[in-house]
């Protein structure tokens, strides 16, 4: 078999063993791998509604076929297990310096079983793997875990996915962090690594990836390398700040949580170009990346302080600063420093203290439950205090040990009607009234409300998909086009993350279907048309549903917040929301192949060749 | 003599929203749009008659252009 090693590293904690098992090449040539792959384990090896934080769970970190070669964009990895936020089937995926490296490691993907006594981190190298120590890392940020890691293993070259002190309290909202500036952000992994007690996962391999045609592979890798790196041009001057700006004009970037119509003012203080001179902008690209949309700033505060490092990205100026009204981008750096070195996600972070400020406008919480702080919006100052409390789950930030609803549910009355999640993940920093297919993309995502698979906001920049025949985007703002854009929006990303490629090679780079296909037949030596691709991106999310099911979950999860369904009264989005929900929710079943209930059905889940997997529906 | 040219998505807040027509066989695209390039902050795909071509292509008569932006947003 080409393109992958066909082995499968298990590393039971409890035992402290560990062992290597065979992948047969059906499974690649079924699922690929990364994302696909990930889920197919968890189907088949863990319970129906596992608890995410027991020693039962598992956790799965894959990669795909093009960590074969230096392909643009391989620094991706994917993470896979059940979620502490939603309680559902959960994906999450960084990039950063570690997927190549452990690919090399002479495995495609390692799963994590059971729980150790004392803190751990586990070191994988050529063929097998060392679990070691980390009581001395216990405590520290995902900056200074990476730093003593590279000390500890006596290689600076060795990267480490790791924990901060949040994913070590089990924090639903604990992400994964590469490097310092790349995360599985989002639905709480990291929570489960702190629940086994795993620190952080270091690689290092310098074994060769067996390759169909390892010169032309290299030689087409190359060629793709430079030509994204002319088209990214641009987009790495600016990064993904750039699109605040043109978001905002359109009624995309979330306002007051969700309730303003528009900020101009803040999106031109908070976006790029102004972004990029203000804080000092160097591009800060992951491994084998020809575009480098990271961010790394220098910025003096007033009072001397620097901060150097990653500087905040579109989500998090969306979520952090136009949401909550704050325009004090040196503030916002801030905040995203402190959420990164905790090991929180941002843009949930974000969402929480958009809902905390609305809460106390409404009088439903008063200083004697904020410890005396006015939650004003567009305070620099409360969105700093209040980072600092949900990164540790103290004072206020105790209020979503069960993420946003158990928060409402702590403080009451009408609060659970103006959050504003799917399945318990709050909404990212896309607003559907702006773009409809959004509505249901966020309803059906199988980890919950998630912009990244699939990311039909990429639709309104202007991006569609020609080789799948469609002849420009589809209206963002038609209510029989919504379905659509977001299923073939969803195949393409999910493909991505089954490869494990940055998604933004495409949005950013222009990379092409065709090229993908070329590259996969030079490393495996098969030769899949693009629609044919694009399946492999509907077999995850098929496998995913099916994990959700399997639990309980249908269409009555599928929801539409009630403030999506307020139009604004001005600016761009006025008289617009992506309804009716139940509608496109029928639309989208059907395109999908699934009941009038959400149900995959098993013809469709046979077209797919994945007949066998029915036996996993209740 | 001449060929339109869509801008799509982003674009459109830096130029024409409907389609633009300009003569055929003269500049090339990159040309034609390094002007808007450089105020929208964004490099861009053309798409002429549903095939990716380079910005150094020179549109001919009856060619449908589609311009779309490479930006994108996490
Ligand atoms: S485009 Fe950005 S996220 Fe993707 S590999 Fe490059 S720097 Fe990393």
């Amino acid at each position: 078999m080409y393109g992958y090693w066909g082995k499968l590293l298990r590393v039971n904690l409890t035992s402290r063993a560990c062992r290597i098992d065979d992948i047969p090449e059906e499974t690649f040539d079924l699922l690929l791998g990364g994302s696909a792959l990930g889920a197919k384990i968890l189907l088949e090896e863990t319970p129906a509604k596992v608890d995410p934080l027991s020693p039962e769970n598992k956790l799965i970190f894959a990669v795909g076929p093009f960590q074969g070669v230096k392909f643009p964009g391989n620094g991706k990895w994917s993470v896979i297990t059940k979620g502490p936020l939603t309680g559902t089937f959960l994906e999450s995926a960084g990039t950063g310096h570690w997927a190549p490296y452990f690919k090399q490691c002479g495995i495609d993907a390692v799963v994590f079983e059971g729980r150790a006594d004392s803190p751990v981190y586990v070191f994988i190298k050529d063929g097998g793997a060392e679990i070691r120590d980390a009581a001395f890392l216990w405590g520290k940020d995902t900056i200074e875990t990476g730093e003593l890691i590279k000390e500890d293993l006596g290689d600076r070259r060795i990267n480490a996915l790791n924990i901060g002190p949040a994913g070590e309290r089990m924090h639903p909202i604990a992400c994964i962090s590469c490097d310092g500036h790349s995360f599985a952000g989002r639905g709480g992994a990291g929570a489960v690594m702190g629940s086994k007690n795993l620190k952080a996962v270091a690689a290092w391999g310098t074994m060769e990836v067996p390759v169909h045609d390892p010169e032309k592979a290299a030689e087409f890798a190359k060629e793709t390398f430079r030509l994204l790196s002319g088209q990214g041009e641009k987009f790495r001057a600016h990064g993904t700040p750039r699109v605040i700006v043109p978001l905002e004009g359109i009624g995309d970037t979330p306002i007051k949580y969700w309730r303003g119509d528009e900020n101009k003012r803040g999106a031109a203080l908070l976006g790029a170009p102004r972004y990029t001179e203000y804080l000092n902008v160097k591009p800060l690209p992951c491994i084998n990346c020809p575009i480098g949309c990271h961010r790394h700033i220098r910025f003096e505060y007033p009072d001397g302080t620097v901060l150097e490092g990653n500087g905040p990205e579109y989500e998090t100026i969306g979520m952090m600063g136009s949401n909550l009204l704050v325009e004090d981008l040196g503030a916002v750096a801030k905040a995203n420093d402190m959420a990164n070195r905790l090991g929180i996600d941002t843009i949930s972070c974000g969402a929480w203290i958009g809902f905390l400020m609305e809460c106390w406008e409404y009088g439903w919480i008063t200083p004697r439950d904020t410890g005396g702080l006015s939650l004003k919006w567009g305070d620099p100052d409360v969105l700093l205090a209040l980072v600092e409390q949900i990164g540790t789950m103290t004072g206020m930030g105790g209020w979503f040990r069960e993420g946003i609803r158990g928060a409402a549910r702590h403080i009451g009355g009408e609060a659970e009607k103006i959050t504003v999640e799917v399945k318990n993940m709050d909404y990212p920093a896309h607003d559907p009234r702006a773009v409809y297919a959004l509505g249901v993309n966020y309803a059906v995502g199988t980890r919950g409300a998630c912009h990244e698979r699939g990311n039909p906001q990429t639709s309104a920049l202007g991006g569609y998909f020609p080789e799948l025949g469609q002849d420009g985007p589809y209206d963002r703002q038609t209510p029989e086009f919504a379905a659509k854009t977001a299923v073939i929006h969803q195949d393409v990303s999910v493909l991505m993350n089954c490869m494990t490629i940055c998604q933004f090679m495409m949005g950013g780079g222009g990379l092409t279907l065709t090229e993908i296909r070329t590259a996969y037949r030079y490393l495996t030596g098969k030769d899949v048309p693009v629609e044919e691709l694009v399946k492999f991106g509907e077999r995850a999310w098929q496998l995913q549903r099916i994990i959700n099911v399997r639990d309980g979950l249908d269409r009555k999860d599928d929801t539409l917040p009630l403030k999506m369904t307020v139009p604004a009264m001005v600016g761009p989005r006025a008289g617009k929301t992506p309804t009716p929900h139940d509608r496109i929710l029928d639309d989208y079943y059907e395109l999908r192949g699934w009941d009038r209930n959400g149900i995959p059905t098993r013809e469709r889940l046979e077209s797919l060749g994945l007949g066998r997997f029915a036996a996993f529906l209740p | 003599m001449a060929v339109t040219i869509r801008l799509l998505g982003l674009f459109r807040q830096y130029g024409p929203p409907e389609p633009w027509v300009v003569p055929a066989g003269e500049r090339s695209i990159g040309e034609l749009l390094a002007e808007m390039e450089e105020k929208a902050h964004a490099g861009y795909i053309p798409i002429v008659n549903g095939e990716r071509k380079s910005k150094a292509y020179v549109p001919e008569e009856g060619d449908e252009i589609k311009i779309m932006p490479l930006v994108t947003g996490g």
